[in-house]
């Protein structure tokens, strides 16, 4: 060191002063000036606004059955840490900690010693999830304890009493308690509710340290909606498509079960179905309501939709006599068959044998532009309205795309596409007497403590648009409860019930595998009906997807046995009175019918006797 | 025995006993206040420590002076020990982890922190390396102190306990400034330091730097900042409270316990906000002395402080021995440093990093070192010459 300087422990001194004064100037500020942007700061930090969640809206059905609930449970848990501090800091006994853990165990239901042993091993932890949906009486006996550090956090569950019934229309919820298909997402908003919120001060671990009485906003539950489907009827339908589908072996299937009087859905059902308890055991796929999303080509049953109207506007009479040839060639080279040889049918036996001869010689008369308008008089192609999300409007496609071939297949029911759904309100024309129905799933909403918010009464007929008259309906109706005695569905071990007169319309439509035609063994095989005939109370549609082959090949044999015992089982539920035998039709036509013969009119009893 | 006792109080620096004293009483009452248990070893630690501050009176400090080197080289095993792969942990003797740094050595009743010698050690060897040389005045004769610094820096970097590391970079410059170091040799220094800090900070590959972008040469270097301190140099500036109540966390709750307690604070051992911020009871004391006494009790920390400081550096002044004049300037710079990392850290004008507070903050090693240090520095001032006129020969 080769010289003392005075001055420079001096300057080391100097910065260090000022280091320090620049600290003093910093606390200063923190102190007093910028005391209050701090604070602020801190009092948004530990106030933090926990939201008090609203209970999910349930879901009944016509009866008031649940059909879909929320019940709010706890998770319980602990914070290890603030267990022993707890103790510690409220002056308890320690000794009496083991002894109130074993009676959390106990109330909990699960292993004392297992369970001490858990909450030893996570000691530094700070949340340790013991138990989850813990009940009302279980919270309060732990509440009671008054242990230091359980804590219990809400959630509300979800629960479907009734399994998979309905379970296409009410769909799911996710983990997170928002709606994911069917009636929970659509009135998603409306079941939700809106959270409440409480103001409450927390430390930096989240422990809450107080209530703030200001802050505090009442969570509004959510509403529950009250639908026009019968529990009993759904299940009825389920079981009946579920027995056909698994007897044919078929992919799927769909039954709606419609009142035509007011067009409410009393059962809406798809096939194979899925629980919405389980997600994890269902696929996106498999949870598709397809009664409204996935139109088909209904073959057959769209006979009666052209019929009807071709009578209606005086087209054809019902004993007008259709010169048939099996298999009849069309001028442009085309070829439609029968799936039997006819001798000259009525158009009453046209719609009854479902002749594909006949049906195209009447669309030859009628020609394209009628035939179009009465596609359009059944609202094909369009949506129904009702409140189901994701409903496909089906397709018709508009009159100067048809080709000439357009007419044969249309009469067929093809290259037109329908909606299960659409094709039973359609039906509906002919069972109310020509009146076109709305369906409609909602009927009224309620609010959390049971007050109707909304409440919508049945629609009445005379309001509905008239599609035709009366008379022409009931005419229809008439020649489809012919269907079923001496049609392609004729015999009580097809779609003839022994107690009341249906009437419905067959239908087997081959499987368009879209250039490569249509699939020869691949079928849709469906009946739609109505019942009973003298006032009907439900009209079905009943459709079954790719049935094996070595069971069924034609929508009579597939379908109408199925939707026939759907159709017994519901009005004996419903308590619809028997109906009378059913009277044969007109002298004037009876000459006219293939093979006609009075002994099958007249109810089970007498066609025993034959 | 009447005669020691008056020698002592005349040759005594009072005003750096009551600093002492203040100091680790705030210090007490605010470990107190979080923890009964830790106040208790506080309070052991704090009688060990005077302890030893009077042990360091025993014997003149140039005799512990010839010990220098024997101290610096034990210390640097110890830093070895800490570090060498296949060590003990856990056991007597073994070493101690906490989150990832291996910075002790369990000694049964305390956990012994070898940086905190090193610390003493290395400002006693580079005062015995400094005292008669003038090499040090050409810019290559500077290499051998910064050696002397670097090799424990870099050990201590290695535990990892980069605020430790740092306080030997103040001492390292105080220490080569009053022994007359050329200032601008220093400034080169420090200039070479500002050039590579850039270097430093864009390092490396994008994707292990996360700075979004790279450098045409920088990316193939390794990268030397790691994430999170990336992470903190962010939150320093940021006021996203995503931040602030993650990366940010701990200052931020630091700055609200400081605005908690206003100018006259909370009172002693009421610390609402202090009770949430994180290590409170050590790299954040500050703040909780700011909590409980106000701006006031933050006053009288940095005054008690500047007292300690100056005492110090008025020892410094007051010696002609050249040993125990730079190990007085080394000792109070490492004071100051230590003191200002922490205190920098506490009011959120740097980085989060940790470091104790001198007398205040909870720990033992810690606190042994500062009673030491201060030991060694009343030990300087009882043996200079009590000069009552001025020197005659002073030049400069």
């Amino acid at each position: 060191m080769p010289r003392f300087s005075a001055l420079r422990p001096g300057i080391v001194m100097a910065v260090m002063a000022a280091t320090l004064a620049g600290m003093t100037v910093r606390v200063a500020y923190l102190q007093t000036y910028g005391r209050q942007k701090t604070i602020l700061r801190a009092i948004g930090q530990q106030h933090r606004n926990e939201t008090i969640a609203a209970r999910r809206g349930s879901i009944f059905d016509a009866a008031g059955n649940a059909m879909a609930m929320t019940v709010q449970t706890m998770n319980v848990y602990i914070d290890p840490q603030f267990l022993d501090q707890g103790y510690q800091r409220e002056g308890r006994n320690p000794a009496r900690k083991p002894a109130d853990l074993r009676r959390l165990a106990e109330i909990l239901d699960q292993n004392p010693v297992k369970f001490a042993q858990l909450v030893h091993e996570k000691q530094d932890s700070e949340y340790l999830k013991l138990a989850e949906n813990v009940g009302d009486r279980a919270c309060q006996e732990i509440r009671k304890l008054n242990i230091p550090g359980v804590g219990f956090e809400p959630i509300g569950t979800r629960f479907y009493p009734m399994g998979a019934i309905a379970s296409h229309v009410l769909g799911t919820v996710g983990k997170d308690g928002n709606g994911l298909e069917g009636l929970e997402l659509k009135f998603d908003k409306e079941l939700m509710g809106k959270n409440g919120w409480r103001r409450i001060e927390k430390d930096a671990k989240r422990r809450p340290i107080g209530v703030d009485a200001g802050g505090y906003v009442p969570p509004a539950h959510g509403q529950a909606l009250v639908l026009t489907l019968d529990a009993n009827i759904q299940m009825i339908a389920q079981q009946e498509l579920a027995a056909a589908c698994m007897h044919h072996r078929a992919r799927r299937g769909e039954v709606i079960v419609i009142d035509p009087q007011t067009g409410d859905v009393l059962a809406m059902c798809n096939w194979p179905t899925f629980n919405p308890q389980n997600l994890e055991d269902s696929n996106a796929d498999l949870r598709r309501n397809r009664c409204l999303t996935d139109p088909y080509e209904p073959g057959s049953t769209l006979k009666p939709f052209v019929m009807g109207p071709a009578l209606a506007w005086g087209v054809t009479q019902a004993n007008h006599v259709w010169p048939v040839r099996n298999p009849y060639l069309l001028p442009y080279g085309r070829t439609v068959r029968d799936v039997h040889s006819y001798p000259p049918l009525t158009s009453w036996d046209v719609l009854v044998k479902s002749s594909n001869v006949g049906m195209c010689m009447l669309a030859e008369k009628m020609g394209q532009a009628k035939l179009h308008q009465a596609l359009t008089l059944f609202r094909f192609g369009r949506t129904t309205g009702i409140e189901l999300g994701g409903e496909d409007p089906g397709l018709v496609y508009p009159l100067k795309k048809w080709s000439r071939a357009s007419t044969e297949s249309v009469a067929q029911g093809y290259e037109m596409m329908v909606t299960p759904l659409q094709i039973a309100r359609a039906f509906c024309v002919y069972a109310n007497g020509g009146h076109l129905v709305k369906p409609r799933i909602i009927k009224g909403v309620l609010d959390a403590d049971g007050n109707v918010v909304s409440k919508q009464p049945a629609p009445r007929l005379e309001e509905m648009p008239v599609v035709m008259e009366e008379q022409a309906a009931g005419q229809m109706r008439q020649i489809l409860s012919d269907v079923v005695v001496r049609g392609t569905a004729a015999g009580y071990k097809l779609g003839r019930s022994k107690y009341w007169n249906i009437f419905g319309k067959t239908g087997t439509a081959h499987i368009s595998r879209g250039r490569a035609g249509y699939a020869a063994d691949k079928i849709n095989g469906s009946f739609i009906c109505g019942a009973p005939y003298e006032n009907p109370r439900i009209v079905v549609a009943f459709i079954i997807h790719e049935p094996d082959r070595a069971t069924g090949r034609f929508g009579g044999g597939v379908s109408a046995p199925g939707a026939k015992q759907l159709v017994d089982r519901v009005l004996a539920y419903m308590q619809v009175p028997e109906s009378p035998p059913l009277a044969p039709p007109a002298p004037s036509l009876t000459g006219a019918l293939v093979g006609f013969n009075i002994k099958v009119y007249g109810g089970p009893t007498a066609s025993a006797q034959n | 025995m009447s005669r020691l006792w008056r020698q002592l109080a005349i040759a005594t620096n009072w005003p750096m006993l009551v600093a002492v004293a203040v100091l680790s009483s705030l210090g007490w009452l605010s470990i107190l206040a979080r923890s009964q248990a830790d106040s208790q070893r506080q309070l052991a630690y704090i009688a060990v420590g005077a302890g030893c501050m009077f042990v360091m009176q025993a014997v003149n400090y140039q005799h512990i002076g010839r010990y220098a080197w024997g101290f610096y080289l034990l210390s640097l095993l110890l830093l070895i020990y800490t570090i060498a792969p296949g060590m003990p942990t856990g056991r007597f003797l073994g070493v101690v982890e906490v989150h990832d740094a291996r910075l002790w050595i369990n000694f049964g009743f305390i956990n012994l922190q070898p940086a905190e010698l090193t610390k003493v050690a290395f400002c006693m060897v580079l005062a015995r390396y400094l005292r008669f040389r003038s090499n040090y005045r050409t810019l290559w004769g500077l290499l051998p102190p910064f050696g002397l610094a670097l090799v424990p820096l870099l050990l201590i970097l290695k535990q990892p306990d980069l605020g430790t590391a740092l306080v030997f970079v103040p001492t390292l410059f105080a220490m080569l400034f009053v022994a007359g170091a050329k200032i601008r040799h220093l400034l080169a220094v420090v200039a070479m330091a500002l050039i590579l800090a850039p270097i430093a900070w864009f390092a490396g590959p994008e994707d292990r730097t996360g700075l979004g972008f790279e450098l045409p040469v920088l990316k193939h270097l390794p990268v030397l900042v790691k994430s999170y301190q990336r992470n903190r140099v962010y939150a320093l500036f940021s006021s996203d409270p995503a931040v602030l109540w993650n990366t940010g966390f701990q200052q931020d709750r630091a700055m609200t316990a400081f605005g908690s307690g206003g100018v006259s604070g909370r009172g002693a051992l009421r610390i609402p906000v202090g009770q949430t911020v994180p290590e409170a009871h050590n790299d954040m004391i500050f703040a909780l002395v700011g909590e409980q006494f106000g701006f006031v009790g933050s006053a009288v920390l940095l005054a008690s402080y500047l007292v300690l400081f100056a005492s110090g550096i008025e020892i410094a002044s007051g010696t002609r021995e050249p040993f125990g004049r730079l190990v007085a300037v080394g000792t109070v710079s490492l004071l100051a440093g230590q003191t200002f990392l922490n205190l920098m850290v506490s009011l959120k004008l740097m980085p989060v990093t940790g470091i104790t507070l001198p007398f205040v903050s909870y720990g033992g090693s810690s606190l042994l070192a500062s009673f030491i240090v201060v030991g060694l520095l009343l030990n300087i001032g009882r043996h200079r010459p009590l000069v009552m006129a001025k020197d005659s020969f002073e030049f400069d």
